[in-house]
């Protein structure tokens, strides 16, 4: 059995079993280019399609196979590649699912879809057409079966770790004065995606790190300030690209030009905190006590605490945000992203470091083979 | 960034608009998706990238707005943009904007884009707000839109060049590699790192059954040609080029299909008069093709702008024309003789003599061997 065909039977077991559980007639599954909360990953998740523009729907029967709904052509010729073998393009969607829906006779029931996805017009149309259907969000159900990683997701998120080491690679073999923020993120994706990357979410900074006049502002996509590389500079990273749906993200500071002191001891700081938090991420532990912890031992070093510290990552990048309250179990093959915000007295950010770590049996192991090490960059 | 007079007269026409339609205000949201038009909305009132969840933007009756946004970084850039009443609101963006409707005490009809508001959005100030009646308005911002819109020509013209900077690096590439990931990077490499801020690359193999779209991992094996579709974007702007590269020598009809190709582009261009109908140029761009012997096609490419997919150049559009549009043009062109067919399309200004080229570009038809 071909991998994709082994990974579509366990998730279309498991997504059965939860139609089942939440007595659902059928599910409209909506999908589109965002990237955000953990309704984004729930279409990639049932239908391994990836989507390019507009909104893609598939949807699920209790008794039928699934069937795609796709913009156009070109669209429609990609999704093959994906799980369903029933594929229409349409340019009114939703009057293709009313027809689906009609074709099943299903005037009544239950309905799960994503709300956070689907749009207002949609979601009226077919509470017109069907009155008597109740449309329920299942993206949080969706969401936990998704969450855990099989040994095939797995594996794409481990080669997802080594694309984001290869673009950092590129930025400590490119990077020199004179570029500027988006030539810097040019360079993290052309190495990603020469590695494979199906898409990058690359946010950058360049300024000097300072714990008196600190000029190393949040970091943001390369285009939107596109400030310029000095030598002395620092510069923030979160490297982030996604392959075959999965995404990781490595964060990292670097030096321009000659060592920054202040960068130094923050680094030292954020490096013990991540190092001190690492024992928490393993199987049966709450999410909120990494947060917890991140913030007991960054208050125990004089440091101010902040979000985000880091968010658990997989078919969307940010599925959940580590937060205190966050109560869900921690489980192998959960993949968790940590980035303390450590906050210095005085000024309203710190340095940009942390990277992806995957959940195992008996705790977590780093998805990346960068080192720990400050680096300061001389070209 | 759009000027500053520029985005000053949109948010002076966006309230225009409000008052005409005796609305109370106006909820623009803004996303990384594009396609359809309406995710371009956000970009051409409030010029900022949206790469993460969901913005919003609220402008009342007086003209007061103000830009919910998730993160400091977003706050900074909008400041640049000349906005004072910036909210950051993390992940909360639909309450925060429920905030704001409070705090400003809006009743009445407020103006929201249906095709785009999630379901959950509309639901929750459904609920906050049962005195304010929610009306789309997305038809008029477009409307808005294609009014004339000062920055479209230049920065349209600046992404139709890195479109070909990178169609170059594409062929350059081929001489090495037929690995679909090197391709894909080098030839959006060459154009990111001359200011695109984000492409869609798409790529297909033509084939006697129509293309065969490429993606994942893929090397190209056997392939006589490849069809590419580069979309780069400039500071919002969307202007895409499509091409087939030869892979072994284009044999006579691939020669046949690339003059046919032109030919119809021509006619189609002919078409995007300012005042005209979209539709026209489809018209004769099918009768071109019909006329050498070949299919027409469903779909002669799209409007773009702001948004990638603005409307479809089709023989059932309903657009008019205006100048400064920007008109993306595609052919595929084939025979019923088993030879692979042929994609070819750019992007086009319209203007009232007819359609423009937005940058000139090397429209011969490429064969690229590899390097022994």
């Amino acid at each position: 059995m071909r991998e994709q065909e082994m990974e579509k039977a366990v998730r279309m077991k498991a997504f059965g079993e939860l139609m089942r559980s939440k007595a659902l007639d059928a599910v409209i599954a909506v999908g589109n280019g965002c990237v955000g909360t953990n309704a984004y990953g729930c279409f990639r998740y049932l239908t391994d399609i990836r989507v390019n523009y507009h909104i893609y729907a598939a949807v699920f029967f209790g008794s039928r196979a699934p069937v795609g709904i796709l913009p156009d052509e070109t669209a429609a010729a990609e999704a093959k590649e994906g799980f369903l073998e029933e594929l229409l393009v349409s340019s009114a969607p939703v009057q293709e699912i009313i027809r689906l829906l009609r074709e099943e006779k299903l005037d009544k029931g239950r309905v799960g879809t994503f709300l956070d996805i689907m749009p207002w017009s949609w979601y009226r149309e077919l509470r017109q057409a069907f009155p008597e259907i109740e449309i329920v969000d299942i993206a949080e159900d969706v969401f936990l079966i998704r969450n855990h990683h099989s040994e095939g997701e797995v594996e794409k998120l481990l080669h997802c770790g080594r694309i984001a080491d290869a673009g950092y690679r590129a930025v400590l073999d490119t990077v020199r004065p004179g570029m500027t923020e988006q030539q810097l993120a040019a360079q993290i994706e052309h190495a990603t995606q020469r590695m494979g990357a199906e898409e990058n979410f690359t946010l950058v900074s360049v300024g000097r790190f300072s714990l008196v006049d600190n000029r190393l502002l949040p970091i943001r996509a390369g285009t939107m300030l596109n400030k310029t590389i000095c030598a002395g500079d620092s510069i923030a990273m979160e490297i982030t690209p996604r392959y075959q749906g999965y995404w990781t993200q490595l964060v990292r500071t670097v030096s321009v030009g000659g060592e920054n002191a202040d960068l130094k001891k923050m680094h030292g700081v954020v490096a013990s905190v991540i190092q001190q938090t690492l024992p928490q991420l393993r199987p049966g532990n709450r999410i909120g006590n990494i947060a917890k912890q991140i913030r007991a031992l960054t208050e125990e070093r004089g440091y101010r605490f902040s979000l985000p510290c880091g968010h658990i990552c997989g078919l969307d990048l940010n599925e959940e945000r580590l937060t205190e309250d966050n109560d869900r179990l921690l489980e192998p093959g959960m993949t968790v992203i940590l980035h303390p915000s450590i906050v210095p007295p005085g000024i309203g950010n710190g340095i940009f470091w942390g990277e992806t770590y995957l959940i195992t049996e008996d705790g977590c192991r780093c998805l990346m083979e960068s080192d720990q090490d400050m680096k300061t960059v001389i070209h | 960034m759009v000027s500053q007079a520029e985005r000053d007269l949109r948010l002076a026409k966006l309230k225009d608009l409000i008052q005409k339609e005796g609305l109370s205000g106006a909820i623009v949201l803004g996303s990384g998706s594009f396609g359809p038009k309406e995710n371009g909305h956000y970009r051409f009132f409030v010029d900022n990238r949206v790469y993460y969840f969901i913005q919003a933007f609220f402008m009342d009756r007086e003209g007061e707005h103000v830009v919910i946004c998730g993160s400091a970084t977003h706050q900074e850039v909008l400041r640049t943009r000349n906005f004072r009443d910036i909210r950051l609101a993390g992940d909360r963006i639909p309450q925060v904007l429920g905030e704001v409707l409070t705090q400003k005490n809006i009743s009445g009809t407020v103006g929201i884009c249906e095709d785009q508001i999630p379901a959950s959005w509309y639901q929750l100030l459904a609920e906050e707000f049962p005195r304010i009646r929610f009306r789309d308005i997305s038809r008029q911002l477009y409307d808005l839109r294609r009014e004339g819109d000062g920055e479209r020509p230049r920065l349209a013209a600046e992404a139709a060049r890195l479109a070909e900077t990178g169609y170059d690096a594409l062929c350059r590439c081929l001489e090495e590699s037929r690995s679909l990931p090197v391709l894909r990077g080098e030839m959006e490499y060459a154009m990111k790192v001359r200011g695109a801020e984000e492409v869609l690359t798409l790529f297909s193999v033509p084939g006697a059954a129509g293309r065969k779209p490429l993606s994942g991992d893929a090397v190209l094996s056997g392939a006589g040609a490849l069809c590419v579709t580069a979309a780069p974007r400039v500071d919002g702007y969307w202007a895409p080029v499509c091409r087939t590269v030869f892979l072994t020598p284009a044999d006579p009809d691939a020669w046949a299909l690339h003059r046919i190709a032109g030919q119809a582009l021509a006619a189609g261009a002919e078409k995007l008069i300012s005042g005209g109908m979209l539709r026209e140029a489809a018209v004769q761009m099918g009768r071109s093709l019909q006329q050498s012997g070949c299919r027409e096609n469903s779909s002669y490419g799209k409007v773009c702008g702001v948004d990638l997919y603005e409307a479809a150049v089709s023989k059932d559009t309903e657009e008019r024309l205006r100048s400064g549009m920007t008109v993306f043009l595609k052919v595929e062109t084939g025979f019923d003789t088993g030879s692979p067919g042929l994609c070819w399309g750019q992007t086009y200004l319209v203007t009232p003599q007819g359609g423009r080229l937005l940058w000139e570009g090397d429209e011969r038809l490429r064969e690229v061997m590899p390097n022994a």
